[in-house]
């Protein structure tokens, strides 16, 4: 173990050996970016700006003292920061030598929209945020020592983050009660807001077993996940019912970008 | 799905407001304007609204039999709240909000896993509000 540790360290000033599919982790994440700006498009103005509703609170009135805050303080900055989000996104698709500067404008302008609109996001934009960070100073066809360190840490630090939110969440969940006694699927798709008619209709919430079954099952999965990722011959199947997992969320739940943002995040494990 | 604990009840949030000398009958805020759950307003709605909760939950406190919620009038989730059922009304409607608004907070409360029980609603009810001049 200790000297697998020592050769992946001695390894990470060579060049990674990179799947298509981590390859294409670092496209998913600004793709779901861009799938976010088209999923709030047409209420942009009800989020942020000088038409927003959200009622902005706290803090000094100057948005130097606080950076992330700086569209809290001043809505109007919002009709230029909007923009150059859409555009660092586009730019931060490309594998590039500079492709490290759009990105950083995409994870500073997202903090400053998340900020200013928390209300109306879920743990999806904060992930996507997170690892939009790490992946930063990605750029595959680096030549640099210093370069392939940067990428080794851009796909660990991705990896340990995805780990790090179905860890915790699984400890979170361990104290409480309703995941425990197998109730949380059936009081998360009772609540109008989580479900559809038709789940709320079709008498499935009636069935104790079901319902039980899909609660450990989920519970289940996340204590599974941060150490079943790293073990070989369960990760694909793992990663598989993940993405079966957050389809149903996103379909049932209507938590698309969410559950797209999970998804996306998984290729990050995938290896040719 | 990712949250550590599952809140066993529903919520909505509710306005009505003067017009003409009369009030209107309770509305859901967004739905009633036509915003539908895939909506961010919808989604912005329900979060204020949970934010609303948690804040009863911990401030709500009685006087007898009668609910008090000085504490909760003066917490930002309360007014959070307001801001937004004023601001959306008068950015959605081409006539403005005239005089007073009144909100509720409406849970709904999920029967046990297992029983043929129905949901039971209970609402809070804030008091009238009446709208400053220069917001109107």
């Amino acid at each position: 173990m200790l000297d697998k540790i020592k050769r992946y360290i001695d390894g990470m000033s060579r060049p990674g050996k990179w799947s298509k599919a981590q390859l294409f982790f670092v496209k998913a994440v600004y793709i779901w970016f861009l799938i976010n700006v088209v999923f709030i498009w047409s209420d942009r103005n009800f989020i942020w700006g000088s038409e927003s509703v959200l009622m902005r609170t706290g803090g000094a009135s100057s948005w130097i003292t606080n950076l992330a805050y700086a569209l809290v303080f001043k809505p109007s900055l919002f009709n230029w920061i909007f923009p150059l989000h859409i555009i660092s996104i586009v730019a931060s698709l490309f594998d590039k030598k500079w492709s490290f500067i759009p990105r950083t404008l995409v994870w500073i302008t997202g903090t400053l929209l998340y900020f200013a609109g928390y209300n109306a996001f879920n743990a999806g934009f904060i992930l996507m945020n997170l690892l939009a960070f790490f992946t930063i100073p990605f750029y595959s066809k680096a030549k640099h020592p210093i370069r392939h360190v940067m990428n080794h840490i851009s796909i660990l630090g991705a990896q340990l983050q995805v780990i790090l939110v179905y860890g915790s969440s699984a400890l979170y969940k361990l104290n409480g009660e309703s995941w425990l006694y197998g109730e949380a699927v059936y009081y998360t798709l009772s609540n109008p807001r989580f479900s559809t008619n038709y789940i709320l209709d079709s008498g499935i919430l009636k069935n104790v077993l079901l319902m039980k079954i899909s609660s450990y099952l989920a519970l289940i999965y996340q204590i599974v996940f941060p150490v079943g990722v790293w073990i070989k011959k369960i990760k694909k199947p793992l990663l598989y019912f993940g993405i079966a997992f957050h389809l149903i969320i996103g379909a049932v739940m209507n938590l698309w970008d969410f559950s797209l943002a999970m998804m996306a995040s998984y290729f990050v494990f995938f290896k040719d | 799905m990712f949250a550590p604990e599952v809140p066993e009840y529903s919520l909505s949030l509710q306005y009505r407001y003067d017009k003409d000398g009369s009030w209107t009958a309770w509305n859901n805020i967004s739905e009633s304007m036509g915003f539908t759950k895939s909506s961010k307003v919808y989604y912005m709605e329900q979060s204020i609204s949970s934010g609303l909760a948690v804040d009863i939950g911990r401030n709500m406190y009685f006087d007898g039999e009668e609910r008090k919620l000085d504490i909760v009038l003066k917490s930002t989730d309360y007014n959070k709240a307001l801001y937004y059922a004023i601001r959306l009304h008068n950015l959605h409607y081409p006539e403005r909000l005239q005089e007073h608004i009144q909100i509720r907070l409406q849970f709904h409360f999920t029967p046990e896993l297992g029983s043929d029980d129905a949901v039971k609603t209970d609402s809070i009810e804030f008091p009238i509000y009446t709208i400053p001049a220069d917001v109107r």
